[in-house]
C-alpha cells in the first residue's frame, strides 16, 4: 500500500482494475473447475457400476455352478480398461471365488468382500460393489477398484489452462485498463499541467479546458475562476503600459498580413484543382472494378447502417433489382433462407465492428435457392475509428454443391445410394452410445442373395447393378424409424434394427424382409425371382463391437445357406464351434499336400464280354493323422475353396500316369482313369498340364482316360468342346463321368469327342427294382452306342445288376462286386488272378 | 432360495451329490423349454430321477421351494413306464446299459437329460457331470439341446465344455 501511494494516479487506477479483474476470474475457475472435476467423478463412477452390473451378469452360470475358471474369462476381460486396478467376485459366505488385479498391481491384496452398496472413494482408488442375483437371491458380490489416475491428469489439464486464462486475461485487463482509465486521470492531467505552465510562463490568460461535468469539471472551473480573478488585476497593471504601442504595431501587421494572404490563395486554388482531378481518377477506376466482378461490393455506413454502394453484381446474384434494395434496405433480409436468418442477423449485429464472415443461402423470386460467402472489413479514418464498413458477397454455390456431393460419396455406395460401410459403422457407434445406459437391444442382420451371382453371370453386369438397386430400394421400403440399411459389398447388405427385444423380434422381422424380397422383380423385359438369407446377430448377447456382430453375423448367414437359402438364421455360439472345426479342417487340408497324407486307390473296370480287367479308376483318400480317411466328396469342394485344388489334381495324375507305367512295365496293360474337377478342366493350361504328366512318367496317351462330370463340361458346352478336341488330339481316352445326374444335351453330346460314358450308380442301384431305371439304362446304352460310344456301369454290386447290365449290352462294368476300391498292389494281384 | 440353501457351504466342503443336486437345480435358470412343449404347463419346476436315487434325502429341505416362480418337485421314477413329462431327468448310473433305449423314448420331449455316463452326451444325451480336478464339470451336446427345442443360455455354453455327436462328420463346405 505504501508504495502505491508513489505512483501515479493512472498507474494507481491501472492496478486496480487487473486486480479486481483477476480475482474475480479466478473466484469463477475455481468454481468451474470444482464443478467439472465432481461431474467427471460421478461419470466415472456411474460407468463403473454399469461395468459392474455388465460382468456380474455374465458370471451368474459361473457362480451358480461352481466354475472360477469361466467367471475369471469374464473377469479378464476387464484388462481393457486401463484405470481398473482389481475385481473380484465373492461367492455368497464372501469368500473370493475369482479375482483380476491388472498386470502392474500385482501383489496387490484382494480386499475383503464389500458390505455396503454404494460406490466410495477411498485411498485414492473407487470402489464399487455389486450384487450378483439369480432369480432374486443373491449368489454373490462382485467389488471393482479403479484408480482415479483419470481424474488426477484432468485436475492437471486444469490447473494448466486456469493458469493460461489468468494471464492471458490479467494482459487483456492491462491494456483496457490503459485506454479506460483516460477519461479519469485525462482531465486531472490536464489541470496539472496548465497550473504548471500558468506558474512558469506567468500567462494568466490560460486556461484548462473542461471535459466533463463530474468533481473534476468543477475543480477545473473553480481553478479558471481563480485564473481570471488574477488576470483581471494583471491585465489592469499592463493596459497602461501597453495603449501607446499598440497603435504602431496594429499597422504594420495589417500590411503585412494583405500580401500574404493573395499569395497563399492563389497556392490554395491550384492545389485543389489537382485533388480533384486525383479524385474523379480514383473513382473511376473504383466504379470499372465494382462493376465489372462477379462478387457483390457494397459499402455501409458504420454508424446509421445505411447502404452507400451496391455493386450491380447483386441483380445477377439476388435475382432483385438494386433499386428495390435502396428502397427497402431492411427487407433484405428476408431474402434469407428461413434456416439461416438467425445466424445471419446474429453476426450482423458485429458489422459495425466490421467483422462478418458468413456462408448462408439465399432465395430468389423464382423460388430457387442459392450459396452465397459474404466478408466485411472495416474503412478507419485516420485516428483508427470505423466509419464504414465494406464488403465482398460471392456466389459459392457450386463449391457447396460439390462439397456435398463429395460428402455424399464418401458415405453412401454410388450404385444404390444406400449408406457405406464407413457411415454404417457410425451410425453403429451412434446408436449405442445411446443405447449405453437402457438395456435396449439391436439386431444386426446380416443379408445375402442367394445364387445372384448366377444373374450376373448369365444375364450381364448391367441387369446385375439394377436387380441390386431394386433389392435396395425394397429393403429401403421395409425399415422403420430408427433402422438403418446399408450395402456391405457385392451383394451383401446389412440391416441395424433398433428397439428389438431378444433374439424373437429379430427373427420376426427377418422373416417380414424375406417376404418383402420374394415377388419377382420386373426389370425390362426379365422378370426376376431371387431369394434372400439372413444371418441375425443380437447385440449385446452375441458381441458388442461391430467386428464381432458382424462376424457371427456372417457365420450365422453361412449357416442359414448350408440350410437351403431362403431363410434366416439366429447366431448361437455353439456355431463357432462348428466353423472353428471347418477351419481345422482347411488348415490340415493345407498341411496335407506337404505331408503326403493322400494316397490313390484303384478301382477295377472290367469287360463283360472278355471278363478281363481293362482299367482302374484312380480315387484319391486322404488320411488325417489320427481320424478316419475322408473320402473325395467329403474335401474335394473345400479344396476347391482353399485354392489347393491345383496342386492336389496335379499330383493325383501325376501319382496316377506313374501307376499306370508301371503296370504296363510289369506286364499288366491297365488304362488308369483320373477324374478332373470343374476347377482343374476349366483352367486355360489344362492340356499342357496334361501332355506333362505323360511326359514325365513317359505314358502312352491313350492309357490315360480322363473323367468329367457331366455338369462340368455342359457349364460352358461351347468352350468344352474346344478344350475336349485339344485332348482328344493328343490321344487321351475321354469318359463323361455321373451320366443321368446333369443336363446333357443330345446335340453336344454328339459333338463331343467322347470314349466312354460312365451310367451313375443312382440308375444301376435299383436296376432290378424299378422299371424305369432299367428303361433309361437300356435307352442310354443303345444311345452310346449308336454314337459309337463305350458305355461303362458303375456301382454294379449284385449278380442280378450284371445280368440285366450284360443282357442289355453294356460294355465294361465297376462296382464292390467286381472288386472295391484298393491299393496299387492288390489291383495287380486281382488282374494275375483273373487271368489265371 | 432353494439352491442358495443347497450350496450355502463351500464346494468342496460338500459331498459330491449334493452339490450335483444344487447343479440340477440351476439349470432351470440357464434353460428354456419351448412354449408348446408339456413341460411349461406344469405347475411346477420338475426334477424326476430316472433309476436307483442317489441323491438320499438331499432334496427335502428344498422341495417346494420356489425355482423361477413354480415350487420345486423331484419325482422318482424305477423304470420308462411310469414316465411324466419333467423339466430335468437325472438318469442314474444303473441305467448306464440302457442308455440309448431311455434317450430314443425320450427323443421329442423336449426334456433336458443329465447323467454322468462317459459317452451319454455323444449319443445324444444333452449334459454329463465329469470330474474337473476336484470340481465338477459340464460337458454339453448344444445340438442334442437344439432338437430337442431347449434354449441353452449362451452362459452356460460358456463355462461347459461343448461337444458333438459321435456320428457327426465333418460335411463338405458349399
Amino acid at each position: 500500500m505504501k508504495r502505491l501511494k508513489h505512483l501515479s494516479i493512472k498507474r494507481k487506477m491501472t492496478a486496480v482494475i487487473m486486480l479486481t479483474s483477476s480475482a474475480a476470474l479466478l473466484l469463477a475457475c475455481a468454481a468451474f473447475v470444482a464443478y467439472d472435476l465432481l461431474a467427471f467423478r460421478r461419470v466415472m463412477t456411474q460407468e463403473l457400476q454399469v461395468l459392474a452390473q455388465v460382468v456380474g451378469n455374465r458370471s451368474t452360470a459361473s457362480l451358480a455352478f461352481d466354475d472360477p475358471g469361466s467367471a475369471g474369462e469374464a473377469l479378464a476381460a476387464l484388462a481393457a480398461r486401463r484405470s481398473i486396478l482389481m475385481a473380484c467376485i465373492y461367492d455368497k459366505a464372501g469368500r473370493p471365488f475369482a479375482c483380476y488385479t491388472r498386470p502392474d498391481a500385482r501383489g496387490l491384496e484382494v480386499p475383503p468382500a464389500p458390505v455396503g452398496e454404494g460406490p466410495r472413494i477411498e485411498g485414492g482408488r473407487l470402489h464399487v460393489a455389486q450384487r450378483i442375483l439369480l432369480d432374486g437371491t443373491e449368489i454373490g458380490t462382485l467389488r471393482i477398484e479403479s484408480d482415479l489416475s483419470d481424474l488426477r491428469a484432468r485436475a492437471v489439464r486444469y490447473a494448466g489452462i486456469v493458469g493460461l486464462v489468468l494471464l492471458i486475461s490479467s494482459l487483456t485487463a492491462f491494456l483496457v485498463s490503459e485506454r479506460l482509465q483516460r477519461p479519469v486521470s485525462g482531465p486531472i492531467l490536464a489541470l496539472a499541467e496548465t497550473a504548471s505552465r500558468v506558474s512558469a510562463g506567468r500567462d494568466y490568460a490560460l486556461r484548462a479546458e473542461k471535459q466533463g461535468e463530474d468533481e473534476v469539471g468543477l475543480l477545473i472551473d473553480a481553478f479558471n475562476e481563480m485564473l481570471g480573478q488574477v488576470q483581471l488585476r494583471d491585465e489592469a497593471l499592463l493596459r497602461a503600459k501597453e495603449g501607446a504601442e499598440a497603435a504602431a504595431v496594429e499597422a504594420r501587421r495589417l500590411a503585412e498580413a494583405t500580401s500574404v494572404a493573395n499569395l497563399q490563395l492563389a497556392r490554395e486554388v491550384a492545389e485543389r484543382r489537382r485533388a480533384e482531378e486525383a479524385l474523379r481518377e480514383s473513382e473511376q477506376r473504383f466504379r470499372q472494378l465494382a462493376e465489372n466482378i462477379d462478387a457483390v461490393f457494397w459499402m455501409l455506413e458504420a454508424d446509421s447502417g445505411s447502404l452507400i454502394y451496391v455493386s450491380p453484381a447483386y441483380e445477377r446474384v439476388w435475382g432483385r433489382s438494386l433499386r428495390s434494395l435502396h428502397e427497402q434496405p431492411m427487407r433484405f433480409f428476408e431474402t434469407l433462407h428461413r434456416e439461416d436468418q438467425g445466424r445471419v442477423t446474429e453476426a450482423a449485429e458485429r458489422l459495425a465492428e466490421g467483422v462478418f464472415d458468413e456462408e448462408y443461402r439465399i432465395l430468389r423470386p423464382d423460388g430457387s435457392q442459392r450459396w452465397v460467402r459474404t466478408r466485411a472489413f472495416p474503412v478507419r479514418r485516420i485516428d483508427g475509428s470505423v466509419y464504414r464498413i465494406a464488403g465482398i458477397t460471392q456466389d459459392v454455390t457450386d463449391r457447396k454443391k460439390a462439397e456435398e456431393t463429395i460428402r455424399h460419396r464418401a458415405y453412401h455406395d454410388e450404385l444404390t445410394g444406400l449408406p457405406n460401410r464407413l457411415l454404417f459403422a457410425e451410425r453403429f457407434a451412434q446408436i449405442v452410445e445411446h443405447l449405453r445406459r437402457s438395456d435396449e437391444t439391436i439386431a444386426l442382420l446380416f443379408l445375402d442373395l442367394d445364387r445372384f451371382k448366377t444373374i450376373n453371370d448369365t444375364l450381364g453386369h448391367a441387369l446385375g447393378d439394377r436387380l441390386l438397386k431394386a433389392v435396395a430400394e425394397r429393403l429401403r421400403l421395409s425399415l422403420r424409424g430408427g433402422d438403418t440399411v446399408a450395402r456391405f459389398g457385392g451383394d451383401e447388405f446389412i440391416v441395424l434394427a433398433t428397439g428389438i427385444e431378444g433374439g424373437h423380434d429379430a427373427a420376426h422381422l427377418s422373416e417380414k424382409i424375406l417376404q418383402l424380397m420374394r415377388p419377382p422383380y420386373r426389370l425390362g423385359v426379365h422378370e426376376l425371382r431371387i431369394t434372400t438369407s439372413v444371418g441375425i446377430a443380437v447385440y449385446p448377447d452375441d458381441g458388442t463391437e461391430i467386428e464381432t456382430l458382424i462376424k457371427n453375423a456372417d457365420t450365422a448367414l453361412y449357416r442359414a445357406k448350408e440350410r437351403g437359402r431362403n431363410c434366416f438364421q439366429l447366431y448361437s455360439p455353439a456355431m463357432n464351434a462348428r466353423a472353428l472345426e471347418q477351419l481345422a479342417l482347411e488348415n490340415d487340408l493345407r498341411r496335407a499336400l506337404e505331408q503326403m497324407e493322400f494316397t490313390l486307390h484303384y478301382q477295377p473296370e472290367v469287360d463283360l464280354r472278355s471278363g478281363r480287367i481293362v482299367g482302374a479308376e484312380a480315387l484319391v483318400r486322404w488320411q488325417r493323422p489320427g481320424r478316419e480317411p475322408l473320402l473325395p466328396q467329403q474335401f474335394i469342394p473345400l479344396a476347391e475353396d482353399v485354392g489347393l485344388i491345383g496342386a492336389l489334381g496335379e499330383w493325383v495324375l501325376r501319382t496316377a500316369c506313374d501307376q499306370s507305367r508301371q503296370w504296363n512295365a510289369a506286364g499288366l496293360p491297365l488304362r488308369v482313369a483320373v477324374n478332373l474337377s470343374p476347377r482343374e478342366f476349366e483352367h486355360k493350361d489344362v492340356t499342357r498340364g496334361i501332355a506333362r504328366a505323360l511326359a514325365q512318367a513317359g505314358l502312352d496317351p491313350a492309357g490315360l482316360e480322363l473323367e468329367l462330370t457331366e455338369s462340368t463340361v455342359m457349364r460352358d458346352a461351347e468352350s468344352a468342346v474346344r478344350t475336349l478336341r485339344d485332348l482328344k488330339a493328343m490321344g487321351v481316352q475321354i469318359a463323361i463321368d455321373d451320366f443321368g445326374t446333369g443336363h446333357s444335351s443330345l446335340s453336344y453330346l454328339k459333338r463331343f469327342p467322347v470314349d466312354a460314358l460312365k451310367i451313375d450308380q443312382a440308375f444301376v442301384r435299383d436296376l432290378a427294382t424299378d422299371p424305369e431305371d432299367a428303361a433309361i439304362v437300356k435307352a442310354v446304352i443303345s444311345l452310346a452306342h449308336s454314337l459309337e460310344i463305350q458305355v461303362i456301369a458303375e456301382g454294379v454290386e449284385t449278380e442280378q445288376q450284371l445280368e440285366f447290365l450284360r443282357a442289355a449290352g453294356c460294355d465294361v462294368v465297376q462296382g464292390f462286386l467286381l472288386g472295391p476300391p484298393a491299393p496299387p498292389e492288390a489291383i495287380a494281384d486281382l488282374v494275375r488272378n483273373r487271368t489265371n | 432360495v432353494a439352491e442358495s440353501n443347497l450350496a450355502a457351504e463351500h464346494a468342496a466342503a460338500l459331498p459330491e451329490y449334493r452339490l450335483k443336486a444344487a447343479f440340477l437345480c440351476q439349470f432351470f435358470h440357464f434353460v428354456r423349454w419351448p412354449e408348446t412343449s408339456p413341460q411349461q404347463h406344469l405347475a411346477t419346476s420338475r426334477i424326476g430321477i430316472l433309476g436307483e436315487d442317489p441323491f438320499d434325502e438331499v432334496f427335502k429341505p428344498v422341495e417346494g421351494t420356489l425355482i423361477e416362480g413354480r415350487p420345486l418337485e423331484v419325482r422318482r421314477f424305477h423304470n420308462l413306464k411310469g414316465m411324466e413329462p419333467c423339466h430335468i431327468l437325472f438318469i442314474s448310473a444303473s441305467e448306464d446299459a440302457h442308455l440309448a433305449e431311455v434317450l430314443t423314448a425320450l427323443r421329442g420331449s423336449s426334456t433336458l437329460t443329465v447323467s454322468e455316463a462317459a459317452q451319454f452326451t455323444r449319443i445324444g444325451g444333452i449334459v454329463r457331470f465329469y470330474p474337473k480336478g476336484d470340481r465338477i464339470g459340464l460337458e454339453i451336446n448344444a445340438g442334442a439341446a437344439e432338437r430337442a427345442g431347449l434354449k441353452l443360455s449362451a452362459k452356460l455354453l460358456d463355462l461347459a465344455k461343448v461337444v458333438a455327436d459321435e456320428e457327426r462328420k465333418a460335411a463338405p463346405r458349399r
